[in-house]
């Protein structure tokens, strides 16, 4: 049996605002959470906005720390999270945060040096590399961002929606670049709205909402459920629409008469 | 987890801020030097009565770049955390980086105008220097002393932002009680009392004494501000290392 590399179990995050410590408000982000990764895994998480998919991938980055329940993680493993922020510091060059982001990702200064080529050259940023990086596009910091994450050769990759953001012709890169880390052994965990991406790249799945999994499995029967819970609940919507609009119109008719 | 090499990550953040720092303004590094001079020229001509001391500019200059180092370090590391709210929730970083990158570069920019001043000293004759035991002894306390403060507040402003604004004007009001513009052993004895339970009225007072005085200071208390202030720096310390996978959901 494969040794998972990563456990939740029965995992909870709560989000407190206020400083009133006795009446201080608390959301709950992440409701009872088991999930085990191993290597290889390829891990697509499904769900609304709102629905915690960013919190559990921060949880496993080991950003947040889980208010109840265990996070066990197995040796010494090297982990990538690419969200939508990046992490970059604006006023560095491209060049400086690849330094910044390698070391933080775990790699040392002597590897970075030895990948920086390849990650510029991967994230096609050119010239540009040695301008600061707040003049970049989003499409370009995101491109710099999974560059460094996938050169880092992380045991876990975990993308919070960023390959959504660039060309056709990159996310085709990207996810063959991702294949190239599954067959070495890397576990991949995707976060995204869309169950297409997530049937395509990912073997399992799991569907969350208000923090809870509603359901988990094979990717294709997940992305399947995910899809026509949104698709009934858009034809509910629209239904009621047209129902609000009828009785508008019946209403401003017998206001008028 | 990912193992940070901390150095390293400390080391590059220190230069980049240097980096920074020198960017951010057309005359660059130069302000570390221009701005403890404004401040000194404004205060000269603001208390003219003190200025029958003939010593009185250099003691200005002593106190300003001594005082500004110090809550250089406590001001802008109380809010280190904060600034770097974008790595803190992208990485799986120990937060304590921060605020000691933050006492590196107010410490490397000290040296540097610290050098200048004691040109200054030696151009006017007046520098007289203690050992340098006694240099060490208060050098120790100072930084001590300034960067638990600093570590204390960085674990706290992440929970209430609104203490970097306290802090920032409480920075000026400490400076008067300080003795950094009227010496406190010319005060009233009452006055003396009170103002000398502030840590940093002995340190501004011992930097003169160990610079233009020739003199070393008075040692047990130096000893005494390092020692108490140890412990605030290692339960500060602790904070931040316990709630470091709060502080990103406090951030959100």
């Amino acid at each position: 049996m494969v040794q998972p590399i990563l456990e939740l179990e029965n995992v909870s995050l709560l989000y407190k605002s206020g400083f009133n410590f006795l009446r201080a408000r608390k959301k709950i982000a992440l409701e009872s959470i088991s999930l085990q990764v191993c290597p290889g895994d390829k891990i697509g998480i499904l769900g609304r906005n709102g629905a915690g998919k960013s919190s559990l991938l921060k949880l496993l980055a080991g950003i947040y720390k889980p208010d109840s329940g265990t996070l066990s993680v197995t040796g010494n493993i090297r982990s990538a999270f690419i969200g939508l922020q990046h992490g970059f510091v604006p006023y560095l060059s491209g060049i400086d945060n690849i330094m910044l982001t390698g070391i933080l990702m775990g790699m040392s200064r002597a590897e970075i040096h030895g990948k920086q080529r390849e990650i510029i050259e991967y994230s096609e940023i050119g010239h540009n590399i040695l301008e600061p990086i707040y003049s970049y596009s989003a499409g370009m910091k995101a491109r710099l961002a999974f560059a460094i994450s996938v050169f880092s050769e992380p045991d876990i990759l975990l993308i919070d929606e960023a390959m959504s953001v660039g060309d056709r012709a990159f996310r085709k890169k990207s996810q063959e670049k991702i294949s190239e880390l599954i067959a070495s052994d890397a576990a991949v965990i995707l976060v995204s709205h869309e169950p297409g991406l997530v049937n395509n790249v990912c073997s399992k799945a799991l569907w969350l909402e208000q923090g809870r999994i509603i359901s988990s499995g094979d990717s294709a029967a997940v992305a399947e459920q995910y899809k026509s819970s949104f698709d009934s609940r858009i034809r509910t919507r629209s239904s009621e629409e047209r129902k609000g609009d009828g009785s508008e119109s019946v209403a401003g008719l017998s206001e008028g008469i | 987890m990912n193992k940070i090499d901390y150095p390293a990550l400390t080391s590059y953040l220190f230069w980049s801020e240097l980096k920074s720092d020198m960017n951010k303004f057309m005359l660059g590094a130069l302000w570390w030097v221009l701005e403890p001079a404004l401040y000194v020229a404004v205060f000269y001509f603001l208390f003219a009565e003190l200025r029958g001391r003939a010593d009185f500019a250099l003691v200005l200059v002593c106190g300003i770049v001594t005082w500004q180092w110090l809550i250089g370090i406590i001001t802008s590391g109380a809010s280190s955390v904060l600034k770097k709210k974008n790595l803190v929730q992208n990485f799986r970083v120990h937060p304590f980086a921060f605020p000691v990158v933050i006492l590196l570069v107010n410490t490397f920019k000290y040296g540097v105008v610290l050098s200048f001043a004691i040109a200054l000293f030696i151009w006017k004759d007046a520098f007289n220097p203690g050992t340098a035991v006694d240099f060490g002894l208060w050098f120790s306390a100072a930084i001590i002393t300034a960067f638990s403060y600093a570590v204390l507040f960085s674990v706290a402003t992440p929970f209430f932002p609104d203490l970097q604004m306290v802090i920032s004007r409480a920075a000026m009001l400490m400076m008067f009680l300080s003795g950094v513009i009227f010496p406190i052993s010319q005060m009233s004895p009452e006055a003396q009392a009170l103002l000398y339970w502030n840590p940093f009225a002995h340190l501004i007072e011992g930097v003169r004494d160990l610079l233009l005085y020739g003199e070393a200071g008075d040692r047990q208390k130096l000893l005494i501000i390092l020692v108490s202030h140890i412990p605030i720096l290692l339960i500060s310390y602790t904070l931040l290392s316990r709630l470091r996978g709060e502080i990103p959901k406090r951030l959100v």
